[in-house]
């Protein structure tokens, strides 16, 4: 009788085994002479793929990749440990970058080029990441109804003049994470929360979801200012002109927040040579062209002209704070918020 | 000695199941380096309040939307009473989030349809987030309670209506006071699925930025960067989740009571006058907010969209999300079988508690569940390979369990066991143990009385398991997000690409295939439903 | 007090009910007999108001409760219903079951209503148990207090013993006609068990396909039954020929016994002649012998089936203390006081 439901389980584990192992054939071919470079992304398909396409079209070397959120994509990466099939872990945000080195999945990198074209506040103190491209997180306002000489730095936007005036989008979403991280870093913890408690105050509505959201009340007349990230706006500007202006906090205000979507070789690479290449690839003029432009960012090469729309929105000064703070201070920053009340 | 060995599956079973709830218990005794001390005093409040309201107004939504629905198509006949029968189904198919999307496109602000009537002088009540979620979630989850509750009526509908009469009760009062004591325990059945589903929900509750409890467990993975404390919390949410399995159990013990000995009269109740009209104007408007609006605004967006979106990998999307869809039917539906037989052999609270177990994770959020396997497995593997090469075979032997379909089908089997051993377990209660004893002296035993004697008699439950879970792993993202092998991109992470870049509109053409795969199995059930009923008449 | 004039009813096709007439006096119990599909339930559910007739009129109580005109709700007809599952709420306790009947009397007194009924079925112990932890025939008792404490005008009862067991069926049925005679309550049931309605019911109707064949006393149901076919139904026996040789006798292979002869049928006719169990009386005195050919035991009785000396079969009933092997020869002889005949076709 033993021997029957043995066999039962034997059945079992044979027939999912048969359909099992004709997936992982069909889907990862024997690594073999050229194995293809595995890339974790953030970044989503469609903002991927043709930049990979382009890379293998130039060295020959084929990329796969697997798309999902950087936080389930890390804890795959210390789950797999040694094991790993990734070389290159590719997302947005410097938190998540400097959380990734942070939990040790990412080597440090001794790349001269990469040393050479990415500014030291847009990488990782030791080398672990590398900004690639720039996305800034600035203030949009209704040209109805606002005159750009009434703005200044995110902390203005806590004054009274704004009261009811304000959108903001969901502080669950890590941009606006990394913006309250660095003004933490450049202004101290007591000052920001007062801020973040000014802006919830002036609130013109309910947080946003979305950017996409936030610039269409802005469009709508709903909101008179709000913050955002500049490539959202060029999305929609792509579409049709809008009653939105960009304006962007000058030098002597501490200058525009910026992030990065960015890389780091992992740690436990199947293939760091490649990982390199690719890497040093993306910061080259195709690379950036397409990085960047893909997505209406800012190049992290300044010698690498933006997309025409990018281009007419104007020159900006980058706070030049090192990133990686947006990581240290993270977490903070969400305490921060959740006591001030930013959902 | 053959029951125990039945135990000792049904235990080894609830054992893999619940490792991702191990991983979590482990976790408590790690430190999160006051994380959790910040969320008990900032977050746990608020979203414990928020989560219980979004609970109790999806379920008391559901149960009323569900039933009233149920009761008219399976009691009364009206215009269109058959069609609305089956078709009030069809928002099984479509996944809360894309509902979420779809139905905001429609009425937020900047909505054509809300410009129109700003334009008229009308301007649409705005709606609070967690309003929005409660409407949304209703509006996809009560098919839930109308499927369960159908089944209860059809079967006593009518009879119990007769007998509340018999009382001199009038119809009304009748369905109140009779009929549903009738069918509580199919009504708590389908409102347990709800709150399951409910608590598990992230999509849509992200989609209008309402805190909810999987909203912090996320954002104090993503945000404060701890697994710990999400996990911590995850343990938190399963305590609300066994008092939800605890009702349905409740439930489910009173159902055996319940039996109807004769047969219901086959023909429908006339409405009558406005009555009629009223009958079709709620299931009619029901079916147009909870799924014609929404498809048809995601129509009306792939249009726009379908020649920037479109493309021959779409056949590859497909492909993985049916196979996949199929395999965890399958897998789940075989896991149905062997835990309903386990528990039928070896009777007793050791295989009750293990099969309990196993269908906790339904309602776990799906990443936190995947990531639990995840690291599960990553310590089972490296345990193996240790082993292996402790024992000297050196690097020849590696297990490699991660990165493939296993750990797959392992985190949905985890996640949807719940949906697919509902419908076999109850089909195990039906089999009347006089037929075992009946198995016994013919000599049949073990697996030859499970093949020859059981199957025949649960196809209808595991034809059920076989499609819910179809249609769920369909709907399913996260797990199949960190969980699919290279190459397995499915049409649920084709809408993920594009709703983390907010374009909502390119991602109507993925959601509208899934709806489309959706509507065959639900449509099979509809006509699998309607003919065992012909057969039983 | 329930007065059936001419019900016609279907459903699609075919007449489910076909021109049914009855009627029972106030305190009356009556008890439509037939095969499953005859039409039975669908007359019951017809007077109760769960369907409504093509044609013909209802009345209760003097009252028009369905003809052409009008139609009134079950629940306005007044009248109880056990039905054949018992149909209690398996989450209302015994006592709220019977209560849940009096939902639109005033709250006081219903307690003592419910008690008192439980009372008389005999539950009153019971009152806070629950139905699944109630026999069989203590949860039909509860149905019946639930229909009773409404005090119907006429009770109605779908097969109310086919789901208990033959043991318990007898003294149910005794029971539960003490009870409705006690109460004098007017009642119908429906049953296909014709032991079961000759024990309870004042009035038979045998339904067979959709008509009423016959509407009467017991008695006159076995002895003077209508047609070959409600004589078949109501009980057994042994159909002999014969020929009718004055206007109230007939002759047959086992000599002239007396009969009352049906309109129509002419002296020196042919006919068939049923000889009832009951109408073969064992004997060992008797001149004439039968072999055994077949025993039933039924407990008091043995039904030998036998074959008289000339070859004809009958049935005959014999205290069972009178146990005879297959093949004997036993004496019987005719006990009839007049035997039903019709005539041959």
């Amino acid at each position: 009788m033993n021997n029957r439901i043995l066999m039962l389980c034997g059945v079992l584990l044979v027939t999912a085994c048969g359909g099992n192992q004709k997936g992982t054939e069909t889907a990862a071919p024997a690594v073999e002479e050229s194995a293809p470079l595995v890339v974790y992304s953030s970044r989503a398909e469609q903002l991927i793929a043709p930049i990979f396409a382009a890379f293998t079209e130039d060295t020959g070397i084929e990329v796969q990749y697997v798309t999902d959120d950087p936080q389930p994509l890390i804890e795959r990466l210390k789950a797999e440990g040694e094991n790993t099939p990734a070389s290159v872990l590719l997302t947005v945000d410097a938190g998540n970058l400097w959380f990734a080195a942070d939990q040790g999945v990412l080597a440090g990198l001794d790349s001269q080029t990469l040393k050479a074209v990415v500014p030291s506040f847009l990488r990782d103190s030791q080398d672990r990441w590398f900004g690639l491209s720039l996305r800034a997180r600035t203030i949009v306002y209704d040209t109805r109804v606002v005159n750009p000489s009434q703005l200044s730095d995110y902390a203005s936007l806590a004054d009274e003049q704004w009261q009811g005036k304000l959108c903001l989008r969901t502080s669950k979403k890590v941009y606006n994470q990394s913006l309250v991280a660095m003004l933490i870093e450049t202004l101290g913890a007591a000052p920001t929360e007062t801020i973040v408690e000014g802006w919830i105050n002036n609130l013109a509505t309910d947080v946003f979801p979305n950017d996409t959201k936030l610039i269409e009340a802005v469009a709508d007349g709903r909101c008179a200012v709000g913050i955002v990230n500049t490539y959202y706006l060029g999305r929609l500007q792509k579409q049709g002109e809008l009653p939105v202006g960009l304006y962007f906090p000058t030098e002597a205000d501490g200058g525009v927040h910026v992030n990065v979507s960015g890389a780091g070789v992992v740690k436990n690479a199947a293939n760091p040579e490649a990982a390199q290449l690719l890497l040093e690839w993306l910061v080259g003029d195709r690379g950036q062209a397409l990085f960047a432009n893909e997505n209406l960012e800012f190049p992290v090469r300044s010698d690498v002209t933006p997309h025409p729309i990018v281009d007419a929105w104007g020159p900006y000064s980058a706070s030049t704070v090192p990133l990686e703070n947006a990581g240290i201070r993270q977490a903070e920053a969400v305490k921060l918020m959740d006591r001030a009340g930013y959902r | 000695m053959q029951a125990r060995l039945w135990q000792l599956m049904v235990v080894a079973i609830a054992l893999v199941m619940a490792l991702p709830m191990i991983v979590a218990v482990a976790a408590l005794g790690a430190d999160s380096a006051g994380v959790w001390s910040h969320i008990v005093e900032y977050v746990l409040p608020r979203v414990t309040v928020n989560t219980l309201l979004l609970v109790v107004g999806v379920a008391v939504l559901s149960l009323l939307l569900g039933t009233i629905a149920a009761w008219l198509t399976s009691v009364f006949d009206f215009p269109g009473q058959r069609w609305f029968a089956w078709c009030l189904m069809l928002p099984l198919a479509l996944p809360g989030y894309v509902t979420a999307f779809a139905l905001s496109g429609v009425f937020e602000y900047s909505s054509p349809l809300a410009g129109a009537l700003r334009f008229w002088g009308i301007s649409l009540p705005g709606v609070s987030a967690g309003l929005a979620s409660t409407l949304c979630l209703t509006l996809t989850l009560y098919p839930y309670v109308f499927l369960l509750a159908r089944q209860a009526f059809l079967s006593q509908g009518r009879r119990s209506l007769e007998v509340a009469q018999s009382l001199g009760m009038r119809q009304a009062r009748g369905m109140w006071r009779v009929a549903l004591p009738f069918a509580r325990p199919w009504l708590v059945a389908g409102v347990s699925l709800v709150i399951m589903e409910t608590l598990a929900d992230f999509g849509t509750v992200k989609v209008f930025n309402f805190d909810t409890f999987t909203t912090a467990i996320y954002s104090a993975w993503f945000g404060l960067f701890s697994l710990t404390a999400a996990l911590q919390m995850s343990l938190c949410l399963l305590v609300l989740v066994v008092a939800a399995l605890w009702l349905e159990r409740r439930a489910r013990r009173l159902r055996r009571y319940t039996g109807v000995g004769q047969k219901d009269p086959q023909h429908r109740l006339p409405l009558t006058g406005g009555r009629r009209w009223l009958a079709t104007c709620f299931c009619g408007g029901l079916f147009v907010i909870a799924f014609l609006v929404p498809v048809g605004q995601l129509v009306v967006w792939a249009i726009d969209y379908v020649q920037l979106e479109w493309s021959a990998r779409y056949w590859s999307y497909l492909r993985a999300s049916v196979s996949l869809a199929t395999f965890a039917a399958v897998f789940v539906a075989l896991l149905s079988v062997l835990l309903g037989f386990g528990r039928r052999r070896a009777p007793g609270r050791t295989t009750d508690s293990a099969v309990q177990v196993s269908t906790l994770g339904y309602a776990l959020p799906g990443t936190v569940l995947a990531v639990g396997f995840f690291v599960a497995l990553s310590g089972v593997q490296d345990g193996l390979t240790a082993i292996g090469r402790a024992l000297g075979a050196g690097d020849a032997f590696v297990v490699t369990l991660t990165g493939t379909l296993w750990v797959m089908l392992l985190a949905y089997a985890a996640r949807f066991l719940a949906v697919g051993f509902s419908p076999v377990g109850s089909g195990f209660e039906r089999i009347s143990p006089r037929i075992d004893d009946t198995a016994e002296i013919l000599g049949l035993r073990g697996v030859k009385r499970l093949r020859q004697v059981y199957l025949p008699l649960l196809t209808p439950g595991i034809a059920t398991a076989l499609l819910l879970v179809f249609v769920d792993v369909m709907k399913e993202l996260p797990i199949t997000l960190i969980t699919r092998p290279f190459g397995w991109d499915t049409l649920s992470v084709r809408i993920f690409q594009m709703t983390t870049e907010g374009e909502w509109q390119r991602a109507s053409i993925p959601a509208l295939t899934i709806v489309l795969c959706g509507l065959i199995p639900v449509m099979i059930l509809q006509r699998q439903k309607s003919n065992s009923r012909g057969a039983t008449n | 007090m329930l007065i059936v004039t001419d019900i016609v009813h279907s459903f699609g096709e075919d007449n489910v009910l076909d021109g049914v007439s009855l009627s029972l006096a106030p305190g009356e119990l009556g008890c439509l007999l037939g095969d499953s599909g005859s039409g039975k339930t669908t007359l019951l559910r017809c007077i109760a108001g769960f369907e409504r007739p093509l044609s013909g009129k209802i009345e209760i109580d003097g009252r028009v409760q369905s003809d052409a005109q009008c139609f009134r709700a079950p629940e306005q007809r007044e009248v109880g219903m056990v039905f054949q599952d018992f149909a209690l709420l398996p989450n209302l306790s015994v006592e709220s079951n019977v209560r849940l009947a009096l939902h639109d009397r005033p709250a006081d007194g219903q307690r003592q209503a419910v008690n008192e009924m439980l009372e008389l079925v005999d539950l009153a112990g019971l009152a806070d148990r629950m139905p699944h932890q109630l026999s069989g025939g203590q949860q039909q008792r509860v149905a019946l207090a639930r229909a009773l404490v409404r005090r119907p005008k006429l009770l109605l009862l779908d097969e109310p013993f086919s789901s208990l067991d033959a043991t318990l069926r007898e003294k149910l049925g005794a029971d539960v006609r003490a009870l409705l005679k006690r109460l004098d309550i007017t009642a119908l049931f429906v049953s296909h068990d014709r032991s079961e309605a000759f024990s309870l019911a004042d009035k038979i109707g045998v339904v067979r396909k959709g008509q009423l064949a016959q509407w009467g006393r017991s008695y006159d149901l076995y002895h003077k039954p209508v047609s070959r076919e409600v004589a078949a139904f109501v009980g057994g026996g042994a159909w002999l020929p014969g020929t009718c040789i004055a206007i109230d006798a007939v002759e047959t292979a086992l000599g002239v016994m007396p009969a009352v002869l049906p309109p129509g049928v002419a002296v020196g006719s042919s006919v068939d002649v049923l000889l009832r169990p009951d109408d073969v009386v064992h004997d060992d005195e008797a001149p004439r012998k039968a072999e055994v050919v077949a025993r039933h035991f039924r407990g008091a009785m043995f039904l030998y089936e036998l074959r008289i000396d000339n070859g004809t079969l009958v049935e005959s009933l014999v205290p069972s203390h009178h146990d005879h092997a297959i093949g004997e020869l036993i004496g019987v002889r005719l006990d009839t006081q007049h035997v039903v005949v019709f005539a041959r076709d």
